[in-house]
């Protein structure tokens, strides 16, 4: 049996008082639990896609690393390192927010990646252009993985929080109230049955008395 | 907003090759510790692109940052070109503690 509210009068105001709270905790935790329910949902269906974008960029990465450790044995890799230096600029992103049931995820847009070389002909490699293009093609997943790992961690997140609130309704707060309300109840009750008792009582004394009178 | 790449000299070459311009090498975790620091106030970064070798070593670093973080930046972590099978999963932490049970299987 959950304790009591402590302090609490048993009186009719605090009776309705308390129902009145533990409908509103009712409500809440029904709110809260579906919430729950479909955050959950939603961190399963981004969780498969999740699975599937890591494994393609981790077999696309694998690639490009031995594209890249290719060039680097046919050209040396302080050339390699100079030429890379040479590129342009493509590393930004449009980064927007979109919000899932309340969380606030991560939306990113990189901008379009030409397939062209920056850089020149002589001193480099046909290997060196693959890889770079390797590269460059992984960049869009790797975005979109960031999108989607940055979504599951807020979600995560979010969902911890809500189940602790859920758990905190359901185990603390409602078996408290309906404790209080319970008890402010019997003590009410028993208050009536000693009033009524006492009713009873002095009508009786009062009723000897009478006749005790009529009778002299 | 930018991508930022902080990681091993393959790692770093090949993003540069890709386009990114802030790609920082180093080689130890904790140099990269400090580079991360740096990034951290810098506020129009949108992803830190990691290798697996270097941010299992400062995993204490990185969770903290996590928590600390609003949406932005994005911390992803990515296998090295000498990545071995043995690299814990960072999700998997995140996935267990949200639903409760273990789901991503290797």
């Amino acid at each position: 049996m959950a304790e009591i509210i402590e302090g609490v009068k048993p009186t009719r105001m605090q009776l309705l008082e308390i129902r009145k709270k533990k409908t509103l905790a009712k409500n809440g935790h029904k709110l809260l639990s579906e919430k729950r329910d479909a955050l959950i949902s939603q961190f399963f269906q981004i969780i498969d896609v999740r699975e599937n974008l890591r494994k393609k960029v981790e077999s696309k990465l694998k690639d490009a690393y031995t594209s890249l450790l290719e060039a680097e044995m046919i050209m040396g890799d302080t050339a390699v390192a100079d030429v890379a230096r040479q590129v342009k600029n493509y590393g930004e992103v449009e980064a927007t927010t979109l919000n899932i049931m309340g969380v606030l995820t991560p939306q990113m847009e990189i901008g379009e990646i030409e397939k062209k070389i920056d850089y020149g002909f002589l001193s480099t490699t046909a290997k060196l252009d693959e890889a770079a293009f390797k590269f460059r093609d992984l960049l869009k997943d790797i975005v979109k993985l960031a999108e989607v790992e940055g979504a599951l961690e807020n979600l995560a997140r979010e969902i911890e929080k809500t189940k602790r609130r859920v758990n905190a309704l359901e185990h603390i707060f409602i078996p408290r109230f309906e404790a209080t309300e319970k008890y402010i109840e019997l003590v009410l009750d028993e208050r009536e049955r000693e009033d009524f008792f006492r009713r009873k009582r002095i009508k009786a004394l009062l009723a000897a008395k009478e006749n005790a009178q009529k009778g002299s | 907003m930018k991508i930022v790449v902080v990681g091993t000299r393959d790692v770093v070459n090949g993003f540069r090759l890709a386009g990114i311009k802030d790609a920082y090498e180093c080689e130890d975790p904790w140099k990269a510790k400090e580079i991360l620091q740096e990034i951290k106030d810098m506020n129009d970064v949108a992803i830190v692109i990691i290798p697996r070798t270097l941010s299992s070593e400062i995993r204490d670093f990185i969770n903290e940052w996590k928590s600390e973080k609003g949406i932005y930046p994005v911390i992803l972590e990515i296998p090295d070109k000498k990545e071995v099978e043995e690299f814990e999963d960072p999700m998997r932490e995140i996935v267990k503690r949200a639903i409760g049970i273990d789901i991503l299987k290797r």
